[in-house]
């Protein structure tokens, strides 16, 4: 033996699990293989590795793997309808509005938003004629529009 | 040709088929590895709540990016940091706190009877103590290179690469955690190390 049992504790603790099976020719593993109480305490260590490891591989997620894949199919069709949904929905959107718009038209039959012009209020000009001239106000056909002659 | 080049060729041709629109491939290629990803999930997240959700934001995560694997590096690895970027991004929006608190309230409750023999409970006790110290007291990077190296398997150049690390940091996490596990399996078996002093 090489090696001590001490020092082989303390490389035990961070050895390769062939090493703890006394594979190889290291001076661990050449210890191993021949003193039996580090063989045991070697064998301990990885029946403990595989009892963690079997515990682990016992860990199953939650979900099988059909329902994962079913919760998967509706995320990524919500996704996608987040993604490219406008481009289905502006278009439609845009054709209920205007039918709205056609459909229900308000009491006095005009178009919501149509530009209405209203007669814009007669304002008599307050014309005066200057000292020693006479004045005549003309409408015209434009009625927002006066001609005034002085003479 | 040998089984795990036989093994890689179907993944490969299974990711391809789902690159290609072909959702039979993509639910294949979800079946194949969906336990894969929760215990990738598990290792990195340490509760099983989370993993759950992890897990479950990855096959979504995964069909979305899928196109854009480019064959560069092993399907698993590309996976697996997929499943990474999914738990980091839990962490960031999650009170994870909250839940750790409800857990231990749960946990201090008194436990009832069990009625199955003393031995087969203590075997599931001592493993459960394990997987408790596995989840809870190793760190997270502990935790994660540890289950990766030491019980599924992977070299630990491929976890370097998986994680990103450098071989040296990833050697570095194994020890110590290899280290934290180990010291706690020999505390149940106090008779084994009696005569080796500190």
């Amino acid at each position: 033996m090489a090696i001590e049992c001490k020092t082989a504790f303390g490389l035990l603790l961070e050895a390769e699990p062939a090493e703890l099976a006394g594979q190889g020719d290291s001076e661990l593993a050449n210890h191993v293989r021949e003193c039996t109480r580090c063989g045991a305490v070697a064998a301990r260590l990885l029946a403990g590795q595989g009892e963690l490891a079997g515990a682990l591989d016992g860990l199953s997620p939650r979900a099988d793997v059909e329902e994962a894949l079913s919760i998967t199919r509706a995320r990524r069709r919500r996704i996608g309808w987040r993604r490219h949904g406008w481009r289905v929905a502006a278009p439609l959107a845009a054709a209920a509005a205007l039918t709205a718009l056609f459909l229900v038209r308000p009491p006095d039959g005009r178009m919501p938003g149509e530009v209405v012009l209203l007669p814009a209020p007669r304002i008599e000009p307050a014309v005066e004629a200057p000292l020693a001239q006479n004045v005549m106000v003309f409408e015209t056909q434009d009625r927002s529009a006066k001609v005034i002659w002085f003479y | 040709m040998s089984e795990l080049t036989r093994i890689g060729d179907g993944i490969s041709a299974l990711v391809r088929g789902a690159q290609a629109g072909d959702e039979a491939a993509f639910e294949r290629l979800v079946r194949r590895f969906y336990e894969q990803i929760y215990r990738w999930a598990l290792a990195r997240t340490g509760d099983r709540d989370d993993a759950d959700d992890v897990t479950q934001e990855v096959l979504v995560r995964l069909h979305r990016h899928l196109p854009s694997f480019d064959g560069r590096s092993a399907f698993s690895t590309w996976l697996y940091q997929v499943t990474r970027s999914a738990a980091a991004d839990l962490f960031r929006k999650r009170a994870r706190r909250e839940r750790l608190t409800l857990k231990l309230v749960r946990e201090a409750r008194p436990e009832s009877h069990d009625p199955r023999g003393d031995e087969e409970v203590t075997d599931e006790r001592r493993a459960s103590d394990l997987v408790r110290v596995f989840l809870e007291e190793l760190s997270d990077r502990q935790r994660e290179v540890f289950d990766l190296v030491d019980l599924q398997g992977f070299g630990p150049v491929e976890v370097s690469v998986m994680l990103g690390m450098e071989p040296v940091t990833v050697r570095s996490h194994l020890f110590r955690a290899r280290k934290a596990i180990r010291r706690r399996i020999l505390e149940n078996c106090p008779e084994l190390v009696e005569g080796y002093g500190d």
